[in-house]
């Protein structure tokens, strides 16, 4: 490996999952430097220049850089994406794009603080020598449910979230998705939902993601065969 | 063309999200009143724009958007001139550091203030709820590591994203319109750059235009 673009970061994080899903799917020149996370690394400098609130990923592509997952995903397929399959974003429609930004907006508000309490209940906290809450799994897990109803009325209608078209807003949700499903028992959530597991289902066949996939499965240990 | 059309009153921080953006480019819109006492936007016509049964819902012509940083983009982009443009979107270095920093107005800034919002005036107001005063102290602390940041940043350039404004700075308009109206006002003093920022801002018609808005009763 090595190129221009250099991600700091491990690949167990959702969050730097994403960037890297990019980067795979646009077939972008990259590194990834991974941080000491025990040793709380992303905490200091000289990370904290990258990155001013202390958190993964940052990213680096010669005078640019970067943080926030979202942002920095959207610099990616902006920079390196083209047209077709590597465009990700349809920045040449008002009408796809803003679909795009809509369904990047529920991932961010709607679905990852309900999905990411679950993840990190089951799946981080264990993961760093902790025990989980049932009672929170059980209130998050309520507001999941209620968030996946939306999507299997919109995804019984569309093949994608933003359309007919796979994106951004598709490619968002893989990681906490990924972590319930191949790390706890609640993929069920999921599978009782034709259209959700239908979407779920086009979205593991991509190359970027069966790369991809592993990396979190290692990172995190996680329950099921990868 | 016709208006487009935005539902929820302007006493919404979200929709006057979306309204400073309309007034920056100086797009035609009409405003449609929810009634949220009366659970209007749980109801099926509402729901047909918002799934989530939240407000904004915007609609322009035959595309019907949610999730109003969304539909601040959108209007942005549509509208986008030499002159006015907040977005940058043809540089992706400029645009990567627009989308940054809006960002860290989604989940830095807003997670830090929306709770001060909410206890000091939200609950109180419409709710009859009495603040939690350990929530909005924890948030202040927040806010304060937040604003550190910021003022690194903003005593170096002008905006966040660089010399030019962005949506990334009106995207910080209406809860900190709804801050400064609380006892916590006053955390900005101990930060000189952000605090000649907001000033700033305030002075942009747009601003001015939607705070008095934002007054009206709902």
């Amino acid at each position: 490996m090595g190129g221009a673009v250099k991600v700091y970061g491990v690949a167990a994080s959702p969050f730097v999952a994403t960037v890297l899903l990019c980067l795979e799917e646009v077939g972008a020149d990259y590194e990834l430097l991974p941080l000491d996370m025990a040793a709380r690394e992303q905490r200091t400098e000289p990370y904290l220049s990258r990155n001013p609130f202390g958190k993964i990923p940052a990213l680096e592509d010669r005078e640019l850089t970067i943080f926030e997952s979202r942002a920095i995903s959207r610099y990616v397929l902006r920079k390196y994406g083209g047209t077709g399959a590597t465009d990700l974003l349809r920045a040449s429609s008002l009408e796809e794009s803003a679909m795009v930004d809509v369904w990047m907006e529920v991932e961010a508000h709607q679905y990852q603080p309900a999905i990411a309490n679950i993840v990190r209940q089951c799946v981080i906290l264990p993961f760093i020598g902790g025990a989980r809450d049932q009672a929170v799994v059980d209130e998050y897990v309520g507001k999941l449910e209620k968030v996946l109803d939306v999507y299997e009325a919109r995804l019984s209608s569309s093949p994608y979230l933003a359309g007919d078209f796979f994106s951004l807003a598709d490619l968002v949700h893989f990681g906490f998705t990924y972590c319930l499903v191949a790390g706890t028992e609640y993929a069920t959530l999921l599978e009782s939902r034709a259209s959700v597991m239908a979407w779920w289902g086009r979205i593991m066949t991509r190359p970027a993601v069966r790369k991809v996939a592993p990396l979190i499965h290692l990172g995190l240990k996680l329950s099921s065969p990868a | 063309m016709a208006p487009v059309k935005v539902f929820g009153s302007a006493a919404f921080t979200n929709v006057a999200r979306v309204l400073v953006c309309l007034e920056e480019v100086g797009a035609d819109y009409e405003v449609v009143d929810i009634d949220f006492l009366a659970k209007e936007h749980k109801k099926p016509e509402h729901l047909a724009g918002n799934p989530f049964g939240e407000i904004p819902a915007f609609q322009d012509g035959d595309l019907v958007l949610f999730e109003s940083r969304a539909i601040a983009k959108y209007v942005l982009r549509k509208h986008r001139t030499d002159e006015v443009d907040m977005l940058r979107e043809s540089n992706p270095e400029e645009a990567a550091t627009v989308d940054v920093w809006a960002e860290v107005e989604a989940h830095q800034y807003s997670k830090a203030v929306a709770p001060i919002v909410y206890e000091c005036i939200v609950y109180p107001t419409a709710y009859g709820i009495p603040t939690n005063q350990k929530v909005v102290d924890e948030s202040v602390e927040k806010l304060k590591k937040v604003l550190e940041v910021y003022e690194g940043r903003l005593s170096k350039q002008e905006y966040l994203a660089g010399s030019f404004i962005s949506v990334a700075d009106l995207n910080h308009f209406p809860f900190t319109l709804r801050f400064m109206e609380t006892a916590y006002a006053s955390v900005f003093d101990s930060f000189p750059s952000v605090k000649a920022w907001w000033e700033k801002l305030m002075l942009r018609p747009s601003m001015k235009k939607v705070s008095a808005d934002m007054q009206r009763k709902v």
